[in-house]
C-alpha cells in the first residue's frame, strides 16, 4: 500500500490516457494498463487482505507475522503513519499485552479459591482448623482415610500450581509481548483447575452437643409425643366417662318406657266383673258374624243357580241375553261437545272399575288456548301446532279422504272386477278353510 | 321382618333362650298382651317371639292342641291357636279354631304405636279365620270353609247362638206381619 503510493507521488499525473499506467513487464518493455479501481468498503475484505476470516487468527497473524518487521519500522515511520488502522494496530500491539492478562486474571481468580488456598498454606495449621478436621472425623467415620488422604494431596498440589502460575504471569508481566503465546497456555490450566473446584468448600465450624440443633429438635420431639400420648389417654378416659354415662341415661330411660307400658296394662282391666254385660258383647259380636257367614253364603248360591241357569239356556236365547244385557260400562261419562279443533284429553284409564262421581264430570270443556275461535282463524293456521316442529298437515281424520283414487285398485276395470270377484282375499261372502281345499286337490 | 333380627329381639326382650316346648310353655304363661311389632323402630313383642320360637322347635300336634284347649290362660290360647292357623291344614284350622269364638274373654292387645287395646277372644280368632294378616304377619292362605263343607271334610258350621238368632228372626218376622196387618187395616 505505502509503496503503491509513493509510487504515486512520483509518478507526474497523467491526464490523456485516462486511467491507464505504464507497467514494465518481465522483459523490461514499457507498457500501458489500465488501472482497475477498488473502492474499499468498510466491513468487506480487502482484495490485498489474506483470506483468512477468522478474526482473532487475522490479528494474531499480523502480529506474528509483523512483529519483527515493524519493530524497526515503527520506530521510523512512527510520526508518518497516516492509515487509521495502522495506527489501531500499533496502539493495540503496545497495550494489548497488559489489558488481556488484567482481564484473564479477573475471570480465572474468583474470591472462593482465595479462601480455600488460605488453607492449604503449607506448614502454618490453625488449631481451629485442626480441631475441625478432628471433629469431621469423629462425626463421619464413615469417611476412610484414603478419601481424606486424597483430597488433602490434590488441595496441596493446586496451592503449588497456583503459586508457579503466579509466577509466570510475573513474568510474562516484565517481559510484554513474547509472553503472550506462554500466558494462553496458563489460561487454559487454570481454566480446567477452576472446573475441578465448582463447589465451594465451606470450613467446619465445630459446635457443641448442647449447641446443636438436631439433638435439641429430637428432644423436643420426644417431650412433644410424650405430652400427645398423655392428651390421647385422657381423651379416652373422657369418652370412656361420656359413654358410660350415655349407656346409665339410655338404661333409665329404657327402665322408665318398661314402667310406663306396665302401667298402661295394668290399667286395662281384662277380668271383667259383669259377666253378663260380657256375655251380651259376645252376642252382638257373634249374631253379626253369623249374619256375615249367611250372607256372604246366600250370595254364593244366587251366583251359582245364575250360572246354572246360563248353562240350561240354548245357543240362541243365550246370545240374545248377551245382546240384552250389553256391555257395562262403569263411571260412564257424557261425551260432551267439542270444539272446532279443541284438544282431546283421554281421562286415563285407572280406577275406572269403580264408580265414583269424580270421573263422571264433563271434562270437554274447552281451556286455555282452546278457548279461542279458530274457525275465524286463516286456512294455513287451522292446524294442529302452528308454527311449532310438531306441526301437523291435517286437521282432523273426517277432513281427509285417504283413498287413493288413481291406484291401480281403485280402478274399475275388466280385470279388476274380475280379480275381485274371483281371486281377492276377504271381499267374498263364502269362507272355506285353506286346508280342505288343499286335501281335495 | 325377617327371622334373624326377631330372633336377636327375642333374646334381647326375653333374655332366655328356650328350647323345649315345657320352657316356652313357661314363658307363654307370662305372656300379658298380644301384638306383632310396634313403635318407630318395629319391635317385635314377645308373642311374636315366642311364635316365632315355636315354628323353629315344632312342637308336636297333641302340645298345640293342649294350647289351644286350656281354659286358664287365654294367651296360651291365643299362641297356640296362632301356630295352629300358620302351619296346620285349612281343616285343622276351621276344627280346632271354631270352638274358640264362644270364648268371649277380654285380652290386651298392643296397636303399632305401643298403646294397648282391649279385645276379645272371639274377635281374635275371628280375624285369625278371614283376614289375610294377624300379628303383622301375613298367614297362609286359607281355603274357603264353603269349599270344604261342599268336599264334605267339613260339616256346616253351627253356632251356640243358632237357636237364639232362630227366634230372633221368627220375632222379626212376627213383627213385620204385625206391620203388614196394620198397614192392610
Amino acid at each position: 500500500m505505502a509503496s503503491r503510493e509513493a509510487l504515486n507521488m512520483k509518478l507526474p499525473p497523467i491526464q490523456s490516457t485516462a486511467g491507464a499506467v505504464p507497467v514494465r513487464n518481465e522483459k523490461g518493455e514499457l507498457s500501458m494498463e489500465k488501472v482497475k479501481v477498488k473502492r474499499y468498503v468498510s466491513g468487506k475484505r480487502p482484495d490485498y487482505a489474506p483470506m483468512e476470516s477468522s478474526d482473532e487468527e487475522d490479528e494474531d497473524f499480523q502480529f506474528v507475522k509483523k512483529g519483527k518487521e515493524l519493530e524497526a519500522e515503527v520506530e521510523l515511520e512512527e510520526e508518518e503513519v497516516s492509515d487509521p488502522r495502522l495506527k489501531r494496530l500499533l496502539n493495540r500491539v503496545s497495550e494489548d499485552v497488559e489489558e488481556r492478562l488484567a482481564r484473564h486474571r479477573q475471570i480465572a481468580e474468583p474470591e472462593v479459591v482465595a479462601e480455600s488456598s488460605e488453607d492449604s498454606d503449607e506448614g502454618t495449621w490453625h488449631p481451629e482448623h485442626e480441631e475441625s478436621s478432628e471433629e469431621e472425623e469423629e462425626e463421619e467415620e464413615e469417611v476412610d482415610d484414603e478419601e481424606i488422604e486424597r483430597r488433602r494431596s490434590m488441595m496441596r498440589l493446586r496451592a503449588t500450581e497456583r503459586k508457579t502460575e503466579d509466577m509466570e504471569v510475573m513474568e510474562v508481566e516484565e517481559e510484554g509481548k513474547s509472553g503472550a503465546e506462554s500466558e494462553s497456555e496458563s489460561e487454559y490450566e487454570e481454566y480446567t483447575d477452576s472446573e475441578d473446584e465448582a463447589e465451594p468448600r465451606l470450613k467446619p465450624v465445630f459446635i457443641r452437643k448442647k449447641d446443636r440443633v438436631t439433638v435439641v429438635e429430637r428432644e423436643a420431639e420426644e417431650l412433644k409425643q410424650r405430652e400427645l400420648e398423655a392428651e390421647a389417654k385422657k381423651q379416652v378416659e373422657e369418652r370412656r366417662r361420656y359413654t358410660l354415662k350415655i349407656v346409665e341415661e339410655e338404661a333409665k330411660k329404657e327402665f322408665e318406657e318398661n314402667r310406663r307400658t306396665l302401667a298402661a296394662l295394668d290399667a286395662l282391666d281384662t277380668d271383667g266383673e259383669n259377666e253378663e254385660e260380657e256375655y251380651e258383647g259376645w252376642k252382638v259380636r257373634e249374631l253379626k258374624r253369623i249374619k256375615r257367614d249367611r250372607e256372604a253364603r246366600e250370595v254364593m248360591e244366587k251366583e251359582k243357580a245364575e250360572i246354572e241357569r246360563f248353562h240350561n239356556l240354548t245357543e240362541e236365547e243365550r246370545r240374545a241375553e248377551l245382546r240384552n244385557s250389553g256391555k257395562q260400562v262403569t263411571n260412564k261419562a257424557s261425551k260432551g261437545k267439542y270444539k272446532f279443533l279443541q284438544k282431546y284429553y283421554h281421562r286415563g284409564a285407572f280406577f275406572m272399575d269403580e264408580e265414583e262421581n269424580v270421573y263422571k264430570r264433563d271434562f270437554s270443556a274447552p281451556t286455555l288456548e282452546d278457548h279461542f275461535n279458530k274457525t275465524i282463524l286463516p286456512k294455513v293456521m287451522q292446524v294442529k301446532n302452528f308454527g311449532r316442529s310438531g306441526r301437523t298437515k291435517y286437521t282432523h281424520l273426517v277432513d281427509q279422504d285417504t283413498t287413493s283414487f288413481d291406484s291401480a285398485w281403485a280402478q274399475e276395470s275388466a280385470q279388476n272386477s274380475k280379480f275381485f270377484k274371483q281371486k281377492a282375499a276377504g271381499v267374498r261372502d263364502v269362507f272355506d278353510r285353506p286346508t280342505v281345499k288343499k286335501r281335495k286337490t | 321382618m325377617n327371622g334373624d333380627s326377631l330372633s336377636d329381639c327375642y333374646i334381647k326382650c326375653v333374655h332366655v333362650v328356650s328350647s323345649t316346648a315345657e320352657l316356652i310353655v313357661d314363658k307363654a304363661m307370662e305372656l300379658k298382651f298380644v301384638c306383632g311389632v310396634f313403635g318407630g323402630n318395629i319391635k317385635p313383642t314377645p308373642f311374636l317371639c315366642l311364635t316365632l320360637k315355636m315354628l323353629q322347635i315344632q312342637p308336636e300336634k297333641d302340645i298345640i292342641v293342649e294350647f289351644i284347649k286350656n281354659e286358664d290362660f287365654k294367651y296360651v290360647r291365643l299362641l297356640g291357636a296362632m301356630y295352629r292357623r300358620l302351619t296346620g291344614t285349612a281343616v285343622d284350622c276351621y276344627k280346632y279354631l271354631e270352638p274358640l269364638y264362644n270364648d268371649y274373654r277380654r285380652v290386651k292387645s298392643q296397636n303399632r304405636n305401643g298403646e294397648f287395646e282391649l279385645m276379645h277372644v272371639d274377635e281374635f280368632i275371628d280375624e285369625l279365620l278371614h283376614s289375610e294378616r294377624m300379628c303383622d304377619i301375613i298367614l297362609p292362605r286359607l281355603q274357603k270353609r264353603h269349599v270344604l263343607e261342599e268336599a264334605e271334610m267339613l260339616d256346616p258350621r253351627i253356632s251356640a247362638l243358632e237357636e237364639d238368632l232362630d227366634e230372633v228372626e221368627s220375632s222379626e218376622e212376627e213383627d213385620e206381619e204385625e206391620e203388614k196387618v196394620m198397614m192392610f187395616k
